[in-house]
């Protein structure tokens, strides 16, 4: 009898600590489960801020390696656009309107840009720095940028055009375009990183679209670029320029627009 | 990370069609090869290799990547019916705590398939190998998620209104119960391996992927009816095909396409003008335009796609435009499948 109620007893006591033990552990999973959770929705903010400051791409590329990843290689087009004489319209505009106006300009050929499989990879004051074909492989990197620059010169006329209902002054911009190889990557520290491609290409498209003040053009291509759109556009030759630490002279290329009788753009829309 | 289902943007259908069987009324303005591939593709999983629940993991995380709603969907219903729980499909979907090697290594074989940037690689294979399964049912596999790809692309381009039936039907307990007592007849179905099975004909080389599988056949036969076809010109059509490989950067197919092309009077230095410049006095109005929008179809967002080939359908017409998306849906799979090759 003794001997039952102590076997009894202690089976007892086991089906106790067992039941603790599983209740311990349904707890300790409930609060993982949470944590995993929390993670999760930390993860998807982070995610949508950061999309926010770099193209989806870029953010998803980040994610699938687990690190910032390492630069590589990559032909590309680099466009450099930059309004000119900002600063001086700048001085005598009311900031708030300035920073409206520059605003709605960056959005708009932000847009463009991307429509135009580019995307934006720094906006240095009034001026944009954008890449083709960094991301993705994209055949058809210079010819997206030469499209985007038409592109860009239109919806600049329409937004000069709702400028001036408003009293502000027009804006003009000038644009460089180069191609060639570059190293792309994440650069930057853990306070402030960007994506961004490296490399003499990135000097050049930025020289050239300097070139454009001097030649008094809306758009400048170098031969690199003009060798491969094909017969699509309307050039003219421009004199070789010396482009600052460059020993030869570089020929480059004014694009007037769409050559007659062409078709279509990537959008679709009839010229 | 790919986007969840409730994540995808969607638009209208392109075809606005007043019908309670919408998907019956469309089919029937398709040519006859495609709608005999678009009814093999929503017909039951025929296998002889492999696990069709590693066939069904394919199948979800390639029409995640791809962003297709409609496909998605129903690839989670299936998964509800395999005996799959919200948060198991979750896991495979975040990649998160996945059960086994296996899985994590066929979900990471078909996003990359999927998505075709970077291109999946031989380790990728080897890995498959590693985990212990067998090539024929990798190459099952493969021919899977380019099958998906195509059916991604032709549900996404038609902006096919999501299969609210059969995704309610996965979401109630007496649902998936039905289904999952006849699973065995309407999800998936093991048969021997086709018995003199000839791959012959143009893109031999990359349908051989497939192996020697059932999907392989359904291949073969897509890609025999879809170059017959006389709704789009053979030369647009393989052009069309060598804008997507020029875009994953698909030597072999690129090649393949050279040699089509060849015989059908286009030398390489004309084809090598087009692809340059996705222009060409070469081309008619109508070929352009098709090449140009063939490009996109590539990698996109299904709203952006949807909104081009609404704008390809007002330019072109209905016709085309239809033969056009089934043009860029089995190019795109056929590109992909070479990418293995390579």
């Amino acid at each position: 009898m003794i001997a039952y109620f102590v076997i009894g007893g202690a089976g007892f006591s086991v089906a106790l600590v067992l039941t603790l033990i599983i209740l311990y552990l349904r707890k300790e999973r409930d609060m993982l489960r949470r944590r995993a959770d929390r993670s999760a929705q930390e993860l998807e903010r982070l995610q949508r801020s950061f999309s926010r400051f770099a193209p989806a791409e870029l953010v998803e590329r980040i994610i699938g390696a687990g690190t910032l990843g390492s630069g590589e290689r990559r032909e590309v087009t680099v466009m450099f656009a930059d309004i000119r004489d900002f600063t001086r319209i700048s001085e005598r505009q009311d900031p708030a309107v300035v920073i409206e106006v520059l605003n709605g300009y960056f959005s708009e050929m932000s847009r463009i840009i991307r429509s135009h499989h580019g995307h934006v990879t720094r906006i240095m004051g009034d001026g944009i720095m954008s890449v083709f074909g960094a991301l993705a492989q994209n055949p058809w990197h210079a010819l997206d940028a030469v499209e985007a620059a038409v592109d860009m010169k239109q919806a600049l006329d329409d937004y000069n055009e709702a400028l001036r209902t408003r009293g502000f002054p027009e804006l003009r911009f000038g644009i460089g375009i180069h191609c060639g190889t570059v190293v792309a990557g994440v650069v930057g520290s853990q306070e402030l990183l960007e994506f961004t491609v490296m490399g003499d290409v990135v000097n050049v498209a930025s020289r050239i679209e300097g070139l454009t003040r001097q030649f008094d053009a809306d758009i400048l291509i170098t031969n690199e670029v003009r060798d491969r759109i094909g017969d699509r556009f309307t050039l003219m030759e421009m004199h070789p320029a010396h482009l600052k630490g460059k020993t030869n002279a570089i020929t480059t290329w004014a694009l007037l627009g769409l050559a007659a009788g062409l078709k279509f753009t990537n959008e679709g829309r009839r010229y | 990370m790919a986007k969840l289902l409730q994540e995808i943007e969607w638009e209208a259908p392109l075809v606005p069609i007043e019908s309670s069987d919408y998907e019956a009324q469309l089919l029937e303005k398709l040519s006859p090869w495609l709608q005999k591939s678009v009814q093999a593709v929503n017909g039951p999983v025929v296998f002889s290799y492999a696990d069709p629940k590693l066939i069904g993991i394919s199948q979800l995380v390639t029409s995640q990547e791809n962003a297709c709603r409609y496909c998605y969907g129903v690839e989670r219903a299936v998964m509800k019916f395999w005996g799959y729980s919200e948060k198991q499909i979750r896991d495979l979907e975040e990649e998160a705590s996945l059960a086994d090697g296996i899985t994590r290594q066929v979900v990471t074989f078909a996003r990359k398939l999927a998505k075709s940037n970077p291109t999946p690689a031989k380790k990728d294979w080897d890995a498959l190998l590693a985990e212990g399964l067998h090539q024929q049912a990798i190459s099952e596999i493969a021919a899977f998620v380019g099958d998906s790809c195509f059916a991604n692309r032709m549900a996404t381009f038609l902006a096919l209104p999501p299969n609210t039936t059969v995704e309610n039907l996965s979401n109630g307990f007496l649902g998936r119960l039905l289904v999952s007592v006849f699973k065995k007849k309407t999800l998936a179905r093991k048969v021997p391996p086709p018995v003199d099975f000839r791959n012959e004909g143009p893109c031999a080389g990359i349908i051989e992927v497939a192996g020697n599988t059932h999907l392989a056949v359904r291949l073969r036969e897509t890609t025999d009816g879809w170059l017959a076809s006389e709704v789009i010109p053979s030369r647009t059509k393989v052009l069309m095909m060598a804008v997507i490989a020029r875009q994953l950067g698909a030597r072999y197919c690129e090649e393949e396409t050279l040699r089509f092309l060849a015989d059908e009077g286009l030398p390489g230095k004309d084809v090598a003008e087009i692809l340059a410049a996705l222009s060409s006095p070469l081309l008619s109005d109508i070929e352009e335009r098709l090449l140009r929008w063939t490009r996109d179809t590539v990698w996109y967002e299904p709203r952006a796609i949807q909104k081009s080939t609404r704008r390809l359908c007002a330019d072109v017409g209905e016709r085309l435009t239809l033969e056009a998306i089934g043009t860029a849906a089995i190019a795109n799979t056929l590109a992909r499948l070479s990418l293995v090759r390579e």
